[in-house]
């Protein structure tokens, strides 16, 4: 295949890579804004998304006999619910009573981590397991080649990409619109962003803090989940998965500045793409290199991150 | 209503403020506590707010105990503070510090909150020209302005001003004190905390002089005009 066409194929990769971590990564991004916790357990519950939506999926396969598309669906909802419901539960027993201090906080949710991981394998196993796409079909595309004739359109045998593929990056877009729209356009965002603020002027103007963390704390699962669930059809659900997310989520985080969502989201995008472009045309490896010097680059020479405030 | 301030204890962690402190605000009346920098003025509003737990002692808004409540419920009682350096959410708009305002208000409901709104807004023209403005880039006197409507918005029994005046220019200073004495004769209960004798001696009904946590003695007003030098002494001028 020519160089054209095999860079398009790479950047198509990249921007599946790039949706789902933008998720992911803006989940992350909400929960150190708001509450300053370090979430090492995040990546745990983008695991959870990916296993609840097997659960879900099978489920309704075998028990109902529910078509892959439906059952899909319904992962997509109920997933990141439940996933979400775990984190605030987990706030209210653990954060909260450790008062969000940043420093115990990060042993607590390692703790976390390995609970939910733990629990994880003693109730699914250690098997990797895989969710059926609710679609797939193969979408061939055109390229162009200069003939004697002029430029004309041409089928590069392998060159295309799926339908699925490209749903997960119009719904992760979907997504966080949506996301956007509710932290500036509702009520919730309105609370949410006035607590970020200031806890204590929210709190004597009636807004309960703590159930607004919780909320937060849940919102930001939630959101690693729905990454999940659509990333599982192309990757498969298992219970060390969430190292990866982690990792990527926090060099994401940082790039795009502390607690800067929309920051997260166009550092996701960069990382994501810049995966898919070294992954296709050199190696994995590489790319998770370069995003790691990347991250330890910004940290030298940007400490706030590209889009972040500095801190007073 | 009567707010009643009955010998309170307060503290940060283990390092106490105010020591057996008490006092009465009335409804339609200003009563201003004063002191030195570090007498407790600040830490006996955020008490007052819930926003400090009591190690001992009580507070009452007339016949219901409100020590003990999470500041959340202090402020559905009728409560709200006007913070010391303002305090506003500064990412926010001028219209959405207000809408935080409107939501801790006792009275739901769009058309109550519509009017409520355009209530406070009267009150300060200048902030419905800036609605949209992000509340850090005001000025100062129009942060003021903000912080005073946003508490307003709650319609409280009792309003905690801290400070209101602190480095305002003279005119929006005199339209801040005009706003606080028409609240009180509106019945509002004002505490405020105040620095500037003059502002004292124009708007006081009534003066608690703290000094050190522990209640000196309370004025009335005409006790204050005659006694300035007192009033001087406790302020540390």
């Amino acid at each position: 295949m020519e160089f054209g066409p095999h860079l398009i194929l790479a950047l198509l990769e990249g921007s599946v890579t790039a949706a789902v971590l933008a998720l992911t990564a803006a989940g992350l991004a909400i929960v150190f804004g708001m509450l300053r916790v370090v979430n090492v357990a995040h990546g745990e519950f983008f695991m959870l998304g990916a296993v609840f939506a097997w659960f879900v999926t099978s489920g309704l396969s075998e028990l109902a006999n529910v078509p892959p598309a439906p059952a899909f669906l319904c992962a997509l909802i109920v997933a990141p619910i439940a996933t979400g419901a775990v984190a605030a539960l987990a706030d209210r027993l653990v954060l909260s009573r450790i008062g969000y201090d940043p420093e115990r906080t990060i042993v607590a949710t390692i703790g976390l981590l390995y609970v939910l991981q733990q629990l994880t394998l003693m109730t699914y196993g250690p098997e990797a397991r895989p969710v059926e796409a609710p679609f797939n079909t193969r979408i061939a595309l055109p390229w162009f080649e200069q003939g004697s004739d002029g430029w004309a359109l041409y089928w590069p045998w392998g060159f295309g990409t799926t339908s699925y593929k490209l749903f997960v990056i119009g719904a992760a877009a979907g997504l966080l619109i949506i996301l956007w729209l509710l932290l500036r356009h509702t009520r919730l965002g309105l609370v949410m962003r006035a607590t970020q603020q200031d806890r204590d002027m929210a709190s004597a103007f009636g807004i309960r803090v703590n159930r607004v963390y919780a909320m937060v704390f849940g919102l930001g699962a939630a959101l690693a989940a729905l990454g999940a669930v659509l990333v599982v059809p192309i990757q498969q659900a298992h219970y060390l998965m969430g190292g990866d997310p982690l990792l990527m989520s926090f060099i994401v985080v940082i790039i795009g500045g502390l607690g800067s969502v929309a920051g997260t989201v166009v550092a996701a995008i960069m990382i994501g793409l810049a995966d898919g472009v070294v992954s296709v045309f050199f190696s994995a490896t590489l790319a998770k290199i370069i995003a790691t010097i990347a991250v330890a680059l910004v940290l030298v020479f940007r400490p706030h991150g590209l889009f972040g405030r500095r801190s007073a | 209503m009567m707010l009643r301030v009955e010998s309170i204890d307060v503290g940060y962690g283990t390092a106490q403020v105010l020591y057996g402190l008490s006092f009465s605000a009335q409804p339609g009346q200003i009563t201003c506590l004063l002191g030195r920098n570090g007498a407790g003025k600040t830490t006996t509003l955020h008490a007052l707010m819930g926003l400090l737990p009591l190690m001992a002692g009580e507070i009452r808004l007339g016949s219901t105990t409100i020590s003990g409540l999470a500041a959340p419920d202090v402020v559905k009682q009728g409560i709200a503070l006007v913070p010391q350096g303002r305090r506003l959410f500064g990412a926010l708009s001028v219209a959405e510090n207000i809408e935080i305002g409107l939501m801790a208000s006792p009275k739901q409901g769009k058309t109550e909150h519509r009017r409520n709104r355009s209530r406070v807004l009267e009150l300060f023209p200048r902030l419905k020209e800036r609605l949209g403005q992000q509340a850090s880039t005001l000025s100062g006197g129009e942060q003021q302005m903000l912080a005073t409507a946003r508490a307003l918005c709650v319609e409280p029994q009792v309003l905690l001003l801290d400070e209101p005046t602190e480095g305002l220019q003279p005119s929006i200073a005199q339209q801040l004190r005009d706003v606080s004495r028409e609240l009180a004769r509106q019945g509002v209960a004002v505490v405020l905390v105040e620095q500037h004798l003059d502002t004292v001696l124009e708007l006081a009904d009534s003066a608690v002089l703290i000094e050190s946590g522990r209640l000196v003695r309370t004025l009335s007003a005409e006790q204050l005009k005659n006694n300035p030098s007192l009033v001087t002494r406790h302020l540390g001028i």
